[in-house]
């Protein structure tokens, strides 16, 4: 009897040992993605490849309130960066480019939307680098060419940080949670010299020209681009040189600039953007010269998504509406409305007047009855960037009124409510989106050939003068600004010697790369900031009004509508307060 | 091996059930004796080393509540309890024990319920009178079988089983009553809030809003179309709302069965006023509980008892409106301004305007949310004594199954209501906002919770040589839990042990252990051992003290161990990496659709349980019969607590920061109880006075790296309130200009001026300075004072709560914000003649940020004194009584909630500062008993 209970006892006992043991805790399987599940398939990976390109690229457009932090996709920057500058104004005062105009950017205040982004992307990049070649089902080829795809967005990265805070810690690995984590900033030298060699490793594993459903993937093109432009960077007198804009003492002046200047610098620009043209030249990629005139030529140039001036452009959203970010921030108030962070951009004085006439000549804007006249007498590209008093917006606002007190609604023109500048920017909204077409993608241009033209004047000029091609490469810097200007119908360029040259070109960019997200890191770079009306002093516009009798001229005269600060730490940006305080980074001078 | 556990309980009843065919073969001895002798699991009170506190339900059953946690107020030392308001189906009030030792977001007690894991909810849905006892496992070594839940405190409660000394014993009672809304705020009527109004235009620099022609027909009040004063609170509440119970038990035992049988009613009819006349879409607010239960035990045979328990609810809750709290109702009644529109604009049509929906119409008019909820506990425990391998020795395995489950029945509408207006020629017409539409119907809205639990038990317990006794328990555990908005049942397994020597009544050594695993980690990261041990020494058993006159009893006790809590907060399987879809990027000229997948929050293969290390230091004595006291002190250390790494984490990695279980807290205190009971002739009393403490500290919490010390809030209490410290009005323009900047706009002479902590002359974020407490005690009082003369008896429980700030927000005490109107709260304001006595900022009719910032301005000592419950009874008994078989007959009145002495002045409920009102509760029992 007592054995039957003991067996029954043991049995008992067995059971539940047993179920002690087994694996019924076990989360059963859902559809949850894994990092296994990455790189099971080429399907797979290429979402993290997708994940890379959505968090790796960047936007020239401002995408969403920033109040909603990283919700807004690539480029959570309220409004494009033009407002940052003194090319134009940000008309509604809250967007987060006027910091820079009362110099209230600062380490609680940074300025940069994207810190997280881009290490988000650089770690999913070396995860990538590190596993792509487990995924059973590409050829080794293909993984070669993710490979190089990750690294130049990682070199764009690395560029991207370079211009905003100089030297950064260097990441090259996908890192554990149980490391080391205290990585300081590397050189300027360093960081240069990882993107040159992300960039040279790559070139040759990736597809000549990206083209059709591939279009905004990472090609050579794209890899020469962001090899030019960090050199034209490197070489340049912000970090080209032997003393820092201010200095941190000691080695940590090697985060600032290189510590000498080397005119070879120079040399390796020009190499880098010849070799770029050369691509283009390869590759069916060139400068828009066929649309019947030069106003229209640039206007395609920077309107026509994909043309063959464009070598990379981001493509992260989806057809956004005319109400919300990007377009509500460009629309002057009274065109398209918008809801969500409606604003509009106001062209300073200040950048209007640097258009020449068509025959090359400066023009004087000292007020008088001439308004429209002397709009119609200037280079082309003038009007296929901007609508002044009287211009066209599109079909639907065919007549913009900018006349009138820009703050008071009582006689002025449709269009003059919040217009400081008395000219409102249209580049970068494309003319389509309208009452019917109220909802566009937006595609940022983020490299375009018309840039790497001006990349090789500015370089040929200072590492050989303006007319000289001692490499052979086949064009002086000269000819480079003149066929930028022969395409928008512009008379070459008059200059003599190097340094009048350098003003040229400079000029040049002004106006064939305005408002595309250049002028304010140029500026950075040339160290001009401090210049009067430049990243200080007086903002100019135009006030406009009516000619008594007259309907077809209207009176113009300029006024200050703004006078912006500038402190020498702005240079570079600083690093948030959150991130110096976690005791691995050496905060820029004067944050 | 992956076995089905239901074939294992299976298992567990065959090899029981087995056992018993075969035992029933057996001798019988006397059924009374197999009574005696069936195991039990517990300890005796005198061989226990650790902290607990216990209540029974004849304590509990006095007061009317719907909701038997409610009855607990002071009555457990260690026991935190929080008032949320009453409405009826939501009144559960907040329970810790100890107060609180993690900052995580899992504080709550395990609520055990005969033995099987339940929860708060389940508990809270029985009646007193089904309520054997309520424990509270404070302690190591009383908690550790619980293994990793037991950190924040056990709550174990049995309900109620037969006794075979009585055939039947039958008990009927009722209880009627109302209950009355506490402290409701005083609302200013039409004319002072005009003339105020006014004012905080004049304080804006605006002109005033009503002339004086409306201000005089405010004062005069003859014209309530155009110039209404309404008391929107008047309108939607009532003064008192009746409430009822009735209960049914029948208990006893005969031969080999007893049973307890049990029947109860809970009905409440809330504050809300029934509509009248009702029509089809208005339903009155109501709540109603029905109760069941049989508890049967039954002797199988010599050695096998089974248990079979069965208790369920029947819930029906119906709220007017479109929600399923009164809140909405109440909250709009609060935010009306009486002047906005009269209740009704003409016969048969409400009042309304563009801003605001009528009280009265989203009650009468919106249709009704209701819903049917019902609770199921069904259990068979099986026990079995194997004396005959060894003396002492039995098993025991149960099974036991419980549900809750809720559905509701939606009806919804919109209905028009308007607005009087006057055209120049005095005409008054109507303007129609809204529309009457039909009534619509959702039926699809539900809820489930359900567990199985299971647990066997190997038991010993014998005494040897009459004084050695050893007790040893060991049992395994099995539960799993489903729950209707999570896709994946919840699972936990484990064993669990005791083993209580005992030499001569005197040394008491004791060890238990908890080796408990949950799904929620890794593999390998599942299981854990909690073990505690404790000693005690009953120096009153010592010869020196055995049979002496004063010291009746005297112990000391000591428990010392490690203790999980699995309830960590954060999201399940925070041990997988996953990735997450994250949109599109769009690649090509025609913007073709590339998924994306971001790697999601880091995971955490190592994440675990919070883990408490426990001490307890215990005295408990009884002197010269009648005076007696219990002494607790504890100390808590908790550690591995969840939390996101802030610190020194470089962005550059890339990744979203993991949970990890790196906080810590200390929790100390102690609870102390001192009582006199005594007997003199025919007058009975006991005092009862106690006191509870428990303080806790952040001592570590990887903090985002500050720039002044005083904002981490490491090194204060879980939950430390920061706010800006007010130091009084602004005098004027010259005061404004001299003071620091205060950044939420443009400030005003009488609005709050706040103190600049670091002193760079600007106030912000940075002067957030850690100031008061948090709502949560850490003292509770409570003194129970109960007489007995006669027939007569008398019980009053008073209960307080020290170290406790409350924050004045809402509605009563932000005057005109969001369109909303004034009490008396604001009428200390500050103007320029009172700047000296102002006891509020001047008046705005815009929303003030300045004003209403988190500032030590709002914040009041919390601490009060309430008379939570009294009862008055007289007990009939007469030999025709007994004649016609009735054992007793009590009438009683009863009140909870009778007075609170506090620092609100009058103006809410210390506890309940705004929504659903505190209420007050009186009512009337008769209890028969057969």
């Amino acid at each position: 009897m007592s054995m039957k209970y003991i067996k029954r006892i043991l049995f008992l006992s067995v059971s539940i040992l047993a179920c002690m043991s087994c694996d019924y805790l076990d989360k059963a399987p859902g559809v949850d993605v894994t990092e296994d599940d990455i790189f099971s398939s080429r399907t797979n990976v290429e979402t993290l490849l997708a994940s890379i390109y959505q968090k790796g690229i960047h936007s020239n457009l401002g995408y969403g309130n920033p109040d909603n932090g990283a919700a807004d996709g690539t480029n959570p920057h309220s409004g494009p960066w033009t407002g940052r500058c003194d090319e134009a104004e940000q008309c509604a005062a809250w967007y987060e480019a006027n910091n820079w105009n009362s110099a209230s950017v600062t380490a609680d205040n940074t300025d940069d939307r994207r810190w997280d982004f881009r290490w988000q992307a650089i770690r999913m990049i070396s995860l990538m680098l590190e596993r792509v070649d487990e995924v059973p089902d590409i050829t080794p080829e293909y993984a070669s060419q993710l490979k190089a795809e990750c690294r130049v967005i990682r070199a764009l990265n690395y560029f991207e940080m370079l211009k905003f805070y100089g030297g950064v810690p260097i990441i090259d690995h996908h890192i554990d949670v149980n490391e080391d984590l205290m990585i300081p900033r590397s050189s300027v030298e360093d960081v240069v010299n990882f993107i040159l060699t992300d960039i040279d490793e790559s070139i040759g594993a990736l597809p000549p020209a990206q083209r059709g459903a591939n279009r905004g993937r990472i090609d050579q093109g794209a890899a020469y681009a962001i090899k030019s432009k960090t050199l034209l960077y490197a070489a340049s007198p912000l970090f080209n040189t032997d003393t820092p804009y201010m200095s941190l003492g000691g080695d940590s002046d090697r985060f600032l600039c290189y510590g000498n200047y080397d005119i070879a610098r120079w040399e390796e620009a020009a190499s880098a953007a010849n070799d770029c043209l050369k691509w283009a030249s390869a590759n069916g990629c060139h400068l828009i010269t066929d649309q019947g005139s030069g106003e229209a030529n640039y206007r395609y140039s920077w309107e026509q998504y994909d043309n063959a001036e464009i070598i990379l452009a981001e493509k992260a959203h989806s057809s956004l509406g005319k109400w919300t970010w990007p377009w509500s921030s460009i629309a002057p108030p009274n065109i398209y409305a918008g809801n969500a962070g409606q604003s509009g951009i106001t062209v300073t004085l200040n950048h209007v007047r640097k258009y020449e006439d068509r025959d090359g000549n400066a023009v004087e804007w000292n007020g008088g009855d001439d308004l429209q006249a002397k709009m119609a007498s200037l280079d082309p590209r003038f009007a296929a960037s901007i609508v002044g008093n009287g211009g066209r917006w599109n079909d639907e606002f065919p007549e913009v009124w900018i006349y009138g007190n820009p703050n008071s609604g009582a006689g002025c023109g449709h269009d003059a409510s919040t217009c400081y500048g008395g000219f409102w920017l249209h580049k970068l909204y494309p003319s389509v989106i309208s009452n019917n077409v109220w909802t566009y993608t937006p595609n940022s241009t983020l490299f375009q050939l018309n840039e790497i033209y001006l990349n090789y004047a500015e370089a040929m000029n200072e590492a050989y003068g303006p007319d000289a091609d001692p490499e052979g490469y086949g064009m002086t810097a000269r000819q480079a600004v003149n066929i930028i200007r022969a395409r928008s119908d512009m008379p070459d360029v008059v200059a003599s010697g190097q340094d009048e040259f350098r003003e040229k070109v400079r000029h040049e960019r002004d106006i064939e790369l305005a408002f595309d997200n250049h002028r304010f890191w140029d500026i950075r770079r040339w160290m001009i900031a401090e210049e009067e009306g430049v990243m200080q002093g007086n903002m100019w516009g135009i006030q406009v009004s009516r000619i008594e009798g007259n309907d077809s001229e209207y009176h113009y005269e300029p006024y200050v509508f703004e006078t912006r600060n500038w402190n020498r730490r702005g240079y570079l940006h600083p690093f948030s307060t959150a991130e110096i305080n976690k005791g691995y980074l050496v905060q820029n001078p004067g944050y | 091996m992956k076995l089905n556990n239901k074939i294992i309980l299976s298992c567990i009843i065959a090899v029981c059930a087995g056992t018993g065919a075969v035992s029933a073969q057996e001798a019988a001895d006397t059924l009374a004796d197999r009574w005696d002798s069936v195991p039990t699991l517990d300890l005796p009170d005198w061989q226990m080393t650790g902290a607990v506190s216990r209540i029974g339900g004849d304590g509990l059953s006095d007061f009317y509540t719907s909701n038997v946690v409610n009855t607990l107020f002071g009555r457990l030392p260690g026991l935190t309890l929080q008032e949320v308001g009453a409405e009826p189906g939501a009144d559960t009030p907040t329970l810790n024990s100890r107060g609180v030792g993690t900052f995580g977001s899992g504080t709550g007690l395990f609520v055990v319920i005969d033995g099987f894991a339940s929860t708060l909810d389940f508990f809270s849905r029985l009646t007193p009178e089904e309520i054997e006892s309520v424990e509270l496992l404070k302690d190591a070594t009383a908690t550790a079988i619980y293994g990793n839940r037991a950190a924040n405190g056990v709550l174990v409660v049995k309900t109620r089983h037969g006794n075979v000394s009585s055939p039947l014993k039958i008990d009927f009672g009722v209880k009627v009553g109302f209950q009355q809304p506490l402290r409701l705020p005083e609302w200013l009527g039409s004319y002072d809030y005009a003339t105020l109004y006014n004012e905080a235009l004049a304080n804006e620099g605006q002109s005033p809003m009503y002339q004086q022609d409306a201000l005089d027909a405010y004062a005069a009040g003859d014209s309530p179309l155009l110039y209404p004063d309404v008391n929107w609170y008047d309108e939607i509440f009532r003064s008192a709302s009746p409430i009822y119970v009735y209960n049914l038990t029948a208990s006893g035992g005969i031969n080999s069965v007893r049973y307890f049988v049990h029947f109860n009613g809970v009905n409440n009819y809330g504050l809300l006023r029934n509509p009248m006349p009702t029509n089809d879409f208005a339903r009155r607010q109501s709540f109603s509980r029905y109760n069941f239960r049989t508890n049967v035990d039954v002797i199988l045979s010599k050695r096998l008892t089974a248990s079979i328990i069965l208790g369920g609810s029947v819930e029906d809750k119906t709220t007017p409106g479109v929600s399923e709290s009164a809140w909405n109702i109440i909250d709009l009644a609060a935010n009306v301004p009486p002047n906005a529109f009269p209740v009704l604009a003409s016969e048969g049509k409400l009042g309304g305007n563009a801003t605001f929906a009528n009280p009265i119409g989203e009650m009468t008019e919106r249709g009704y949310i209701s819903y049917n909820g019902r609770t199921a506990q069904a259990a068979l425990r099986l026990t079995e004594r194997l004396d005959f391998i060894t003396p002492g020795l039995s098993v025991s395995g149960a099974i036991s199954f419980n549900n809750y489950y809720k559905a509701y029945s939606n009806k919804t509408r919109t209905y028009a209501r308007y607005t009087p207006v006057q055209d120049s020629s005095g005409e008054i017409s109507f303007t129609q906002i809204g529309e009457d539409t039909e009534l619509g119907g959702d039926e699809s809205q539900s809820y489930q919770w359900r567990n199985i639990v299971a647990n066997a038990f190997i038991n010993y317990d014998r005494v040897f040589d009459s004084r050695h006794y050893v007790k040893a328990l060991l049992r395994y555990d099995y539960d799993e839990y489903t729950i209707s908005s999570e896709t994946l049942p919840y699972r936990n397994v484990g064993m669990a042990g005791q083993l209580s020597y005992s030499y001569d009544r005197r040394y008491i050594a004791e060890f238990t252990f908890g080796y408990h695993g949950t799904g929620n980690f890794a593999p390998g990261q599942r299981f854990g051992f909690f073990p505690a041990g404790g000693i005690s020494w009953v120096i009153s058993e010592e010869n020196f003290l055995k049979d002496n006159p004063v010291v009746n009893h005297l112990k000391l006790r000591a428990t010392y161990g490690l203790v999980g809590n699995s309830d960590i907060g954060g999201s399940r399987w925070m041990y997988n990496q996953y990735y997450n879809w994250n949109g599109y990027y769009l690649f090509g000229d025609q913007y073709s659709q590339s998924d994306t997948y971001l790697e999601g929050t880091k995971a955490n293969p190592y994440v675990t349980w919070e883990k408490a290390r426990k001490l307890n230091v215990g005295v408990e004595a009884r002197l010269f019969d009648y005076l007696y006291f219990t002494f607790d002190y504890f100390r808590e250390h908790r550690y591995d607590i969840l939390t996101t790494p802030a610190a020194n984490i470089p962005s550059y990695v890339g990744f979203s920061r993991p949970s990890m279980n790196l906080g810590i807290v200390d929790n100390n205190g102690f609870e102390a109880v001192l009582g006199y009971n005594r007997t003199a002739g025919e007058f009975r009393y006991k005092v009862e006075a106690s006191a509870w403490y428990a303080h806790n500290n952040v001592v570590y919490n990887s903090e985002v790296p500050q720039i002044y010390d005083y904002l981490y809030s490491t090194g204060h209490i879980v939950g430390q309130p920061f706010a800006y410290e007010a130091i009084g009005f602004f005098r004027d323009q010259e005061d404004i200009d001299s003071s620091p900047t205060q950044v939420w706009g443009e400030v005003y002479p009488g609005d709050i001026k706040y103190k600049d902590q670091n002193g760079d002359n600007v106030i912000n974020e940075e002067d957030k300075y850690p100031i008061g407490y948090t709502s949560r005690p850490e003292v509770t009082l409570a003194l129970d004072l109960q007489f007995q003369y006669k027939g007569f008896d008398l019980q009053m429980l008073f209960q307080g709560a020290v170290n406790r700030t409350v924050y004045l927000d809402g509605r009563q005490f932000q005057a005109f914000q969001n369109n909303g109107k004034i009490s008396s709260f604001a009428l200390g304001r500050w103007t320029p003649e009172t700047a000296d006595t102002a006891t509020y900022p001047r008046l705005a009719t815009t929303g003030n940020e300045n004003n209403y910032q988190y500032s030590s301005f709002w914040q009041r000592n919390g601490n009060f004194l309430k008379l939570r419950y009294l009862s008055f009874g007289y007990t009939f008994s007469s030999p025709a009584m007994k004649k016609a078989n009735v054992d007793g007959l009590r009438i009683y009145l009863s009140g909870t909630n009778l007075f609170s002495l506090d620092y609100m002045q009058g103006y809410c409920d210390p506890e309940v500062l705004s929504g659903y009102p505190a209420v007050r509760t009186l009512s009337l029992g008769v209890d028969l008993k057969f």
